[in-house]
């Protein structure tokens, strides 16, 4: 199944990849840079790596460092593939921008609702679209698939 | 996006290659927001760049040959090294921390950027209700918008040079008027006593606050209309800690709020919430992270210390020494120091103690930085800011006490924490 979204800012590039979804405001100072994984005990996205992922949550937040967070997760090759929020965060997305990833916002729905992690996406910046495929065995295999990745990462 | 003949040129290159560069990252930003047009700006902040070769590199690329065409001023740099007997860097370090620090103050200098190097500049440029200005740094720039109500989205780094160098920004978020009416009303309740509240109180009210917010902007009622800018300066950083709103309203006290309606835009409230003092309980302790009550740092000053914060320090350790095993950092900016200074003020801190430090983060920074070095691994402070950051981006290597500024002094003579 196949969900089209149509945000109203937006940076320019394509991307397609899989999700990882926050629900609350997420800053990519969070992450590690050497590996893009997010070490912070309580986290809701402990364990989990930005790297790679079309990350979406509901706006951003933190210092004003955050928009070199971006930067320098991209320096690094940990960066996310794609950046999707319900509103934007200026000095966030100034990061994203001078990272050159693409970037979509600015949406009249709620988009955490209609999406989860592994879930695929694929977002065309310039037109402001988001499209969510949904993955179809999704129930039943939600915490069990994380957790397995993160010992195949040899984690735990 | 419209734009002027000028800005036509500047994208051009006809006023050379940073001036276009610059104009170049304020379109894009533009474009990502919709926005219309350029406003001019009549000031810049910037961010003293974290000085890794990434992060210098841009910088560098951003101003190589620039001119600043509008009054810009500057956050603080990570060490007050003319001071770096007190703040314990050992002799062997120095030339490396003085070499990183001062291309980065050379290129300042070069630029004309006023060195402020603090995160409470207000006393050089003065704002004005509905000035367009483009400031980073949460503290400097969600201060401009909710006390003077000066117009300032929470720029990157990058933006703030590239207005600092065109004279624009884009016209977007809070610049606009219509973006900048509170939604969520957040009551003080007076079994709180606001009249009394501590810097810690109003910090611990904005970290509570900034959760419940997500983006949008609060309207806060109960609070005593005696309270001073030194006061508010403690609500900025905490709220976008964990949201992106980027200003805040005060009814009776800020300019856009004189009245409940007017800081609503003369619509409901979309949330409401109330802070007692089981929420004040509860935002004391999310900040504590520490378990150990030896403290080996008190840090004052986060944002910098304005006069009468020196002046009520000063008064706390009158009469007392600060304990052998611990020590008390209190940040400002060197304008205000040198007052205090003539005021009699310095001599009463750094005769209990004390160390009055400049030009420096106050804490934070330079705790993450160099704190394992110098021995620190439990501080106390009353910034709500640098216990939050603490507690997150230092967690496992410092522990962090939050309390009232009273405590905190007992515990930079006693070297235990017994806050409440």
């Amino acid at each position: 199944m196949e969900i089209a979204i149509q945000g109203s800012q937006g940076s320019t590039g394509n991307s397609e990849g899989e999700v990882l979804v926050c629900s609350k405001p997420f800053e990519f100072g969070d992450a590690d840079p050497k590996t893009g994984i997010i070490n912070i005990p309580g986290h809701e996205l402990e364990g989990q790596t930005v790297k790679d992922k079309i990350v979406i949550f509901p706006c951003g937040c933190g210092a004003t460092t955050e928009e070199w967070s971006l930067y320098v997760l991209k320096k690094f090759g940990t960066a996310p593939k794609a950046v999707v929020t319900m509103s934007s965060y200026p000095c966030a997305c100034i990061g994203g921008i001078i990272a050159g990833i693409p970037m979509v916002s600015g949406f009249d729905e709620n988009l955490l609702r209609l999406v989860q992690n592994g879930d695929r996406a694929s977002i065309d910046a310039e037109k402001r679209i988001v499209r969510i495929t949904k993955s179809c065995n999704r129930s039943l295999i939600p915490r069990e698939s994380r957790d397995g990745e993160r010992y195949a990462r040899g984690e735990d | 996006m419209h734009l002027t003949e000028k800005e036509k040129r500047m994208l051009g290159g006809d006023y050379g290659p940073i001036v276009q560069k610059s104009m170049d990252l304020l379109l894009k930003v533009g474009e990502f927001y919709g926005a219309e047009r350029m406003l001019k700006v009549t000031q810049a902040h910037l961010i003293a760049w974290e000085i890794n070769d990434i992060l210098f590199d841009l910088f560098s690329e951003l101003t190589k040959g620039a001119t600043l065409v509008v009054p810009t001023t500057v956050n603080p740099l990570l060490f007050d090294l003319q001071r770096w007997q007190e703040l314990g860097i050992a002799e062997s370090d120095l030339p490396n921390l003085e070499r990183m620090q001062s291309r980065l103050a050379n290129e300042h200098r070069r630029l004309g950027v006023i060195p402020t190097y603090t995160c409470h500049p207000h006393f050089q440029h003065e704002l004005r209700l509905g000035e367009h200005i483009a400031f980073t740094e949460s503290n400097v720039q969600i201060f401009a918008n909710a006390w003077f109500g000066a117009r300032s989205n929470i720029e990157g780094a990058t933006t703030a040079i590239a207005a600092a160098v065109t004279g624009r920004t884009p016209e977007y978020g809070l610049h606009i008027e219509g973006n900048r009416r509170g939604e969520i009303l957040v009551e003080v309740d007076k079994e709180t006593q606001p009249e009394s509240f501590d810097y810690a109180d109003y910090g611990a009210l904005s970290f509570w606050t900034g959760r419940l917010l997500t983006d949008r902007i609060p309207v806060y009622i109960g609070l005593s209309d005696e309270m001073t800018a030194g006061q508010a300066k403690y609500m900025c950083a905490p709220q976008v800690l964990h949201s992106s709103a980027a200003t805040f309203h005060i009814v009776g006290v800020t300019p856009e709020a004189r009245s409940l309606e007017e800081a609503l835009g003369g619509a409901k409230a979309k949330g409401r919430a109330r802070f007692g003092k089981k929420e004040r309980r509860e935002a004391f302790e999310s900040l504590c992270s520490a378990k150990d009550r030896n403290i080996d740092l008190v840090c004052l000053g986060c944002p910098h210390c304005t006069l009468d914060e020196l002046a009520a320090i000063a008064g706390l350790l009158k009469g007392k020494k600060v304990n052998g095993q611990t020590r008390l950092w209190v940040g400002t900016n060197e304008p205000t120091r040198n007052l205090a200074k003539r005021m009699g003020i310095i001599d009463l801190i750094v005769d209990a103690g004390g160390h009055v430090l400049t030009g420096m983060c106050s804490g934070t920074a330079p705790i993450l930085r160099l704190g394992r070095k110098l021995g620190i691994r439990t501080v106390a402070s009353n910034s709500a800011c640098l216990a939050g950051i603490l507690s997150r981006s230092g967690r496992g290597k410092f522990g962090a006490w939050f309390g009232r500024t009273r405590d905190c002094i007992a515990a930079s003579i006693n070297g235990k924490w017994e806050g409440r």
